[in-house]
């Protein structure tokens, strides 16, 4: 649903909220204007039966008194359609703008960089989209809804009451204001209580989380009992977090009940003198007491309303980092690219993170079609490097050129679409395989996915799993173990058919059989189309056209896997080392 | 989407009420007394409730009537006595209540917590850690708000409508007739609307589930999504659940509104009822206005806790369905259960014999381990080598006792397994796995493992055999350093080190079972690790799934594995001699580079 016409704001302030609720602006309109007619109209209930009571003690006739209770009933339906209106198009305005609000926010967050994501742990973005967003509705629907009928109907009892007995009227008015107004300050004086809880409550849930997860470590050293103590620990330290809340909170919940209780006290005290004496009918006494239940809850719902606003204005600070520009985005004048050659040239390129340099004035030119490895120990940039081609992050100074131009001035989805860059982790979606495998590209034949799966040695798990290609890999692909995962990502990169093709340790899981498998079908693969391929071991890179070894940031040596051995640089060291070192068999994955 | 499907399953499951209620009954018991006491004070606020239209009609009726006003001083003390004695009631009601239901949940909890931990890994492998921790947190608060709320509302409810109709019909049994008439309706609206409001908050809950999972699942998965430019597909997804949650709501709301509106209408009829009624009947002097006045105003009183009954119901509803899960997983019962009458053993010593042991994993048909039979000395240091699927890591796993032998036994000790205590099983058996499992805290609270009782000389002195000493210190505030989630701040050389460590410190004397990490390994820790080892298994017995070549050449046996069965065993040189499987692996890895 594209709601919004104007450019995004990036605060969630004031102005951002006016502007989706006033996307809205028909709809609440109606609902205050119904607001305010039902306000009235329900206002003139306890009036009508007052003087029904009138009526009565007066001795008039039963037609007359039939004729009153018409009334009522008229006053009544106008009060049911008006509400009826007041809730459907609240219920709509909020519900409404809370819907395009989502919708907005997920679109920027769809452009936001890893900088961003890294930023922010999962659970607390979904704190804040979902969570946070919340307050939005549950504000909207009760102030859209109640804020016209609560005002237009106390200042109706307001009038018809101050016209029966003024100085009641004022007692009653102020007893109850004063009632809100504490209910109102306290409640939100109470919030920190309440927020502590929760935080305990998730220190619960997170001792929990820890020893599920780890309970094949508590079991193998005995430690359940001693878990259990510190459990208990926080459990009772909950409880009296809990205890300490409610102790505070069911007072000032009791408290203004108990005012309002008090100001009937005083009308039937006072009120009821003056009927005694003449001064006050009956009718217009049981008006006062009738009367005094509608202010009460006029005036609660109000006292809500503030509460809900200053609670969603919280909240609304929070979801604010989340409508932030993209730092990477196209540039004004990018250009289109939708095809590419496939060469890539980094020219002098630096990457620093606040003080630390994490590449350092990198040459490296790579013609089209050619393979080229990238070794290097755990940190040394090889990540960074191919980072930095793919645009997941921007260079801090230097050039990466694609076929000549500079990848930040080309169109991001024409980048992406030449740029196949498998990373180090793969994530899968809990869907089929298959659909893990086209990515939403509905242009990628059968014959295509087969062929990807085929040289990814997929093939040779599809007769285990319970419905081939159409297996639910589950959550993060839990269904799959490790070396499957990674296979899936490498058939995925396949069928993109890219111009260029990056694999950052893309076989890692993989064991070593089968990844020499695979690495012997993709060299045909490969022939055509410029990769980049980092690796841990050797062995993967060995047969590159050409081999390029980084330490700390910086290319140290390159050449062919002969020329580098002869050398006897750093990567004749790796190579001894591997030869010394390595799994002498297969390496087992972490799922069997 | 699966977590749709989990959820329709979820919402299908029909409650069991005597199960809920078991459960309920069973946590609650303890306190049975006070329940009663603090239901006794419940009625008490009712009744004072009640009481406070009746002296109105008093007042109207007696010292207003007749101009006495002494009597009508008096009425208004005893009101303003009965609102100060309501609060104080219900406070001290409120404040037992909370204690109580609290008491309760601590109990529960606890219980569950420990339940837990009791359970066996096959019961964790088939379990996600997700569901475990909603069981005792989201469930177990809505629990918390049903003891706490959702009963005393129903209760007090229940007894102010049961209150009010006795009252109007001691006041005048007629205008009670009249004005009560529409309550049956009422009762059937609010039951006939229920259906429409719980199932559209059910579509609600379950949309936001969704939608929690989704976006969950989007942003971690965000840096494929745009290298993949997946974003339109995501964005028709998103808009998708996003829409479900509209629809649902909005399907709410009406449900909502149509019931107000009636509830509305009815009431308005009732009060327009009592009026007509009530005027004849002034008229005809079989009623007095004060009873007509306290009629009217206890009519008014009974609406609000028939809708605050209506809204109550899908609390409880879910708060049900909670219990309901609860109570599931308090019946799971672990398949590994400790002895009733464990074999004691005086003196420990540390051999393992594997006689004829066949193992199977509960759904699969082929064995993943067939008729192993090995016995391991004292002392002796053992390392089982094999493909991936050769049965490595369920051996371990079955000495360890994960798991039970399909048949054959294993002895530790000279005794069966399962004839040991679970203490002395632990103590003379330990696992450092290969992806050792790191807890929230600190590196002391990872090797303490709840054990407070561990010093800091103790951890040294584990920290220096197994060479993790020299990494930690190099941390800023050492032992004070706090982890990660997963040790993420720990590299996975420095992970293996803690975990050993932490071995050597909670089993002195066991027999360590060591699973290698395979993957690559920072240059730097490789050669801690390797001193460490050596270290940590001087004159110990050991079983080592062997992964690291210096491993293999240390060991004093070393044991070949395929499909599930011991093909060699020997040492590296008469393996090799032998020109067997093991040499052919071995040769393997050399002609690869």
């Amino acid at each position: 649903m594209a709601s919004s016409t104007l450019p995004p704001r990036r605060v969630a302030d004031a102005r951002w909220f006016a502007h989706y609720v006033l996307h809205n602006r028909l709809p609440m309109l109606i609902a205050v204007g119904a607001g305010i007619v039902g306000g009235i109209a329900d206002a003139m209930q306890p009036f009508l039966i007052g003087v029904i009571v009138d009526h009565i003690t007066r001795g008039l006739s039963m037609e007359q008194i039939t004729a009153d209770i018409g009334t009522l009933i008229v006053f009544s339906v106008i009060t049911l359609v008006a509400f009826y209106g007041q809730r459907y198009f609240s219920g709509l305005v909020a519900y409404k703008t809370h819907h395009e609000m989502r919708n907005d926010i997920f679109e920027n967050m769809l452009t936001l960089d890893q900088r961003f994501y890294n930023r922010f742990p999962t659970g607390d973005l979904i704190a804040r989209l979902h969570g946070d967003l919340q307050y939005v509705w549950r504000m909207l629907a009760i102030s859209v809804n109640r804020s016209g009928s609560a005002l237009a109907g106390l200042a109706f009892t307001f009038v018809l009451l101050a016209t029966i007995d003024l100085t009641l009227t004022v007692i009653v008015f102020i007893v109850l204001a004063v009632s809100t107004a504490f209910q109102m300050v306290a409640g939100l004086a109470i919030t920190p209580l309440s927020e502590k809880v929760q935080d305990q409550q998730g220190v619960l849930a997170a001792l929990v989380q820890d020893s599920a997860s780890g309970i094949q470590t508590l079991k193998s050293f005995g430690r359940e009992r001693d878990a259990a103590a510190a459990f208990h620990a926080q459990n009772v330290k909950l409880r009296k977090t809990w205890l300490y809340f409610k102790r505070r909170y069911e007072p000032v919940g009791m408290l203004p009940q108990a005012i309002a209780q008090t100001a009937a006290g005083v009308v039937v005290v006072v009120g009821g003198y003056q009927t005694l004496t003449g001064q006050m009918t009956l009718g217009n006494f049981t008006q006062f007491l009738l009367y005094l239940t509608f202010i009460s809850k006029s005036l609660l719902e109000i006292g809500m309303i503030y509460q809900r606003t200053m609670q969603t204005r919280g909240a609304l600070k929070r979801v604010t980092p989340l409508l932030q520009e993209a730092e990477i985005a196209d540039a004004p004048d990018a250009v289109a690219m939708p095809h590419v050659r496939g060469d890539v040239e980094f020219r002098g390129v630096t990457y620093q993170v606040g003080d630390k340099t994490l590449l350092k004035d990198i040459h490296l030119k790579i013609p089209a079609g050619q393979t080229v490895g990238l070794v290097g120990a755990t940190g040394c940039g090889k990540t960074t490097l191919v980072n930095l081609l793919a645009r997941v992050m921007d260079v801090t100074s230097g050039e990466v050129r694609i076929d000549g131009v500079d990848v930040r001035r080309i169109r991001l989805d024409d980048l992406r679409r030449a740029v196949t860059y498998v990373p180090q982790n793969t994530f899968l979606f809990s869907r089929a395989l298959h659909e893990n495998i086209r990515m939403g590209k509905p242009n990628i034949s059968d014959a295509d996915v087969e062929a990807a799966v085929r040289i990814s040695r997929l093939s040779n798990d599809l007769p285990q799993l319970p419905d081939g290609l159409n297996t639910l890999v589950g959550e993060k692909g839990v269904m799959l173990s490790g070396g499957q995962k990674q296979r899936v990502a490498i058939a995925r990169a396949l069928v993109r058919d890219p111009a260029i093709l990056v694999l950052d340790d893309a076989l890692s899981s993989v064991d070593t059989r089968t990844a020499a498998d695979i690495l012997g079908d993709l060299k045909h693969v490969l022939r055509s189309r410029t990769s980049l391929i980092i690796a841990h071991r050797v062995a993967t890179v060995k047969d590159a056209d050409w081999i390029v070894v980084m330490d700390e940031g910086r290319i140290v040596e390159q050449g062919t896997h002969a020329e580098l051995v002869a050398r006897g640089g750093l990567y004749a060291h790796m190579v001894e080392r591997e030869l010394l070192t390595d799994d002498p068999l297969p390496a087992e994955p972490t799922g069997d | 989407m699966t977590a749709t499907i989990a959820a329709q399953g979820e919402l299908k499951a029909k409650i069991n009420d005597r199960r809920v209620a078991g459960l309920l009954w069973r946590f609650l018991r303890p306190y049975r007394g006070q329940v009663i006491a603090v239901f006794g004070l419940l009625l008490l606020i009712s009744a004072m409730n009640l009481a406070m239209p009746y002296l109105i009609q008093v007042a109207i009726d007696g010292p207003i009537a007749e101009g006495d006003l002494n009597g009508l001083y008096l009425i208004g003390l005893a009101y303003v006595g009965l609102i100060v004695a309501i609060f104080v009631v219900r406070f001290v009601q409120l404040y037992w209540l909370h204690t109580i239901g609290q008491s309760a949940l601590v109990n529960l909890r606890q219980t569950l917590y420990e339940h837990i931990l009791r359970q066996d890994l096959a019961f964790f492998n088939r379990t996600p850690v997700g569901k475990i921790v909603s069981r005792i947190s989201t469930d177990v608060e809505e629990l918390s708000e049903l003891v706490s709320t959702s009963f005393v509302m129903v209760v007090s409810n229940l007894i102010t409508l049961a209150g009010i109709i006795v009252v109007m019909f001691l006041l005048n049994w007629r205008l009670a007739l009249i004005g009560l008439a529409v309550i049956p309706v009422i009762l059937w609206a609010s039951l006939y609307f229920r259906g429409g409001v719980r199932h559209y908050s059910q579509l609600w809950y379950r949309a936001l589930s969704d939608f929690q999972a989704y976006i969950n699942e989007q942003f971690n998965g965000m840096l494929v999504v745009q290298l993949f430019n997946r974003q339109p597909v995501s964005r028709e997804e998103y808009g998708e659940i996003s829409r479900a949650i509209y629809n649902a709501v909005i399907g709410l709301r009406n449900a909502y509104t149509n019931y107000a509106l009636i509830l509305q209408g009815l009431t308005t009829i009732g009060l327009a009822l009592l009026l007509w009624g009530g005027g004849q009947g002034v008229l005809a002097q079989w009623a007095t206005l004060g009873m007509l006045v306290a009629s009217i105003e206890y009519l008014r009183r009974s609406f609000e806790p028939i809708l605050q009954l209506a809204e109550q119901f899908t609390q409880i509803q879910t708060a049900f369905s909670a219990a309901e899960r609860i109570a599931q997983l308090l019946e799971e019962q672990p398949t590994i259960t400790e002895p009733t009458h464990p074999v004691r053993v005086d003196d420990f010593t540390p051999t393992v014999r594997f006689e004829g042991v066949t193992f199977r994993y509960e759904d699969d048909e082929q064995p993943v381990i067939r008729e192993i039979t090995f016995a391991v000395e004292a002392g002796q240091r053992v390392a089982i080598v094999g493909a991936t699927g050769a049965g490595k890591t369920s051996l371990v796993k079955l000495l360890a006792r994960y798991f039970d032998v399909t048949a054959g036994r294993i002895l530790v000790s000279g005794v069966d397994l399962r004839a040991l205590s679970f203490a002395d099983l632990r103590r003379f058996v330990s696992v450092v796995p290969q992806n050792p499992y790191i807890f929230n805290g600190t590196i002391a609270d990872n090797l303490r493992l709840f054990d407070p009782s561990i010093t800091e000389a103790q951890m040294r002195a584990a920290c220096e055999t197994a060479c993790a000493q020299s990494f930690i210190d190099r941390l800023p505030g050492g032992y004070d350093y706090p982890l990660l989630p997963q040790g993420a701040n720990l590299s996975e050389g420095q992970r293996q080190l803690l975990a050993l460590a932490r071995a050597l410190i909670h089993s002195p004397q066991s027999i360590l079972v060591l699973d290698e990490a395979t993957s690559s390994i920072d240059t730097e820790t490789e050669a801690d690790i390797q001193r460490g080892l050596a270290q940590a298994l001087h004159g110990r017995t050991s079983i080592i799934i062997a992964h690291r070549l210096s491993t293999i050449r240390d060991a004093d046996r070393i044991i070949v594995m395929q499909h599930g069965r011991i093909v060699e065993d020997g040492t590296h040189e008469t393996l090799l001699e032998r020109d067997g499987l093991y040499a052919q692996l071995y040769h393997r890895q050399f002609a690869e580079v």
